[in-house]
């Protein structure tokens, strides 16, 4: 039942993210939704649910490459493998700080950015000049994910309980 | 040990499969993202709407304040209508006596913009029209403050629009008060440049963009933006000037695609 939920979260922030979020742009960044509760599902379900937390890294990246200009695959894979790595290796992760799941939140969002860059750049016949892409993009976009996912952790934690030691 | 090794391989190489199919067929990876939009079109209408409405309430004052700087503005643009309705029927007379063709009014379908990049990367806007309706690939697309871009992917319900500000897009402008040429091309920023500027063309700040109508894409005459900053191209053979679009995208909630 607790899976179910945690994809219809996903579908519902994903949405959210087209529509709603548009609003709560900084200087035309937004944060990534679907890449917090990526991390958090991970953590939550743990180690021994390593299997869902990628299906759940994928299934919000596939969202977000239907919903971005994104080739399709691109973000299923690297939101997958964030969700494989960090459900495998949650044991090992102090869960209970605000700071950890902020860090964790950060590297995520600049491993997906740098993934995306590099694999569009290769497969895309246009050019993008990565120190632009860089400064207004990939850092703003990761550092205000990072700063948000508290407040997203905060509110998935009422609906799942804190994710488990 | 090795059990878990082997399911871990094996969960990424499931993983590592959506990555070759849109290797080996790109083409099924665009058609399956136009009909998952399609699928999404209601809840994402649904959540734009609401988002809007609760956008209201929020902003009130704000809006208030705008609701009252419009009307002073209005009021001084009835006041420069008049003056160029007189001009242009001067205008009118003169086209008639020198035999110039007229530019017919284009046919346009409305459509209502239901989503945006869920990314921070790139500048395109989802609306709720697609092939069903008429719409089809490279078509331009209006909003009453000036131009927005062109189709660039359709569904059958629903299509995306490539909107100026961005990196790939590309319009060919002029300048409306020397006539000067130059591109649009859309900025990382989200911003446009007029590009390919020489030194010594006469361009001012505050200067009105429009679409020259080269390349059969856009329509000309159609507004862009003012130009707010010229600055010289590293090597010092030309110039660019930053252009600040006259659409809000931010605000854009209809659109007008113009069929040609």
């Amino acid at each position: 039942m607790k899976k179910v939920l945690a994809i219809l979260i996903i579908l519902i922030l994903g949405i959210l993210q087209s529509t709603a979020l548009n609003y709560v742009k900084i200087f035309r960044i937004k944060p990534n939704l679907l890449l917090i509760s990526v991390i958090f599902f991970s953590l939550h379900f743990g180690e021994a649910k390593a299997n869902f937390s990628s299906l759940a890294g994928f299934l919000s990246g596939l969202l977000e490459d239907i919903l971005s200009n994104s080739l399709i695959g691109i973000n299923a894979l690297s939101f997958g493998l964030c969700g494989l790595i960090v459900g495998v290796q949650s044991s090992k992760i102090y869960k209970d700080s605000l700071f950890v799941h902020s860090l964790l939140t950060l590297i995520a969002a600049l491993f997906t950015s740098l993934f995306w860059y590099c694999l569009f750049s290769l497969i895309s016949e246009s050019v993008r000049p990565f120190v632009e892409y860089s400064k207004h993009i990939i850092l703003p976009a990761s550092l205000y994910t990072a700063l948000v996912s508290p407040v997203i952790f905060f509110v998935l934690s009422k609906v799942f309980g804190k994710p488990h030691a | 040990m090795n059990r878990v090794i082997k399911r871990r391989l094996w969960e990424i190489s499931l993983l590592l499969l959506p990555l070759l199919v849109i290797l080996i067929f790109p083409q099924v990876g665009s058609w399956a993202k136009r009909e998952a939009t399609d699928v999404l079109r209601f809840p994402l209408k649904t959540f734009s709407k609401l988002s809007s409405l609760s956008k209201g309430v929020l902003q009130y004052r704000r809006i208030l304040r705008e609701n009252r700087e419009l009307r002073e503005k209005t009021e001084s643009l009835n006041n420069q209508i008049i003056s160029l309705r007189e001009a242009s029927l001067e205008n009118e007379r003169l086209r008639g006596l020198l035999s110039f063709k007229q530019q017919f009014p284009y046919a346009s379908i409305a459509a209502e913009v239901i989503g945006r990049d869920a990314s921070s990367w790139m500048g395109f806007i989802i609306i709720d029209r697609g092939s069903r309706h008429g719409i089809k690939l490279n078509m331009p697309v209006i909003s009453t403050s000036g131009l927005v871009g062109r189709v660039y992917e359709v569904g059958q319900r629903t299509a995306r629009v490539l909107l100026i500000t961005h990196p790939d897009s590309r319009v060919t402008a002029i300048l409306q008060r020397s006539r000067e040429e130059g591109v649009i091309a859309g900025t990382v920023s989200g911003n446009c440049r007029m590009l390919y500027l020489s030194k010594s063309c006469d361009v001012n700040i505050q200067d009105t963009v429009i679409s020259s109508g080269l390349g059969g894409i856009y329509p000309k005459g159609s507004l862009i933006g003012k130009v707010v900053e010229l600055k010289e191209e590293r090597g010092g053979l030309g110039r660019y000037a930053e252009v600040e679009p006259a659409t809000n995208f931010y605000r854009l909630e209809e659109v007008l695609i113009i069929v040609k």
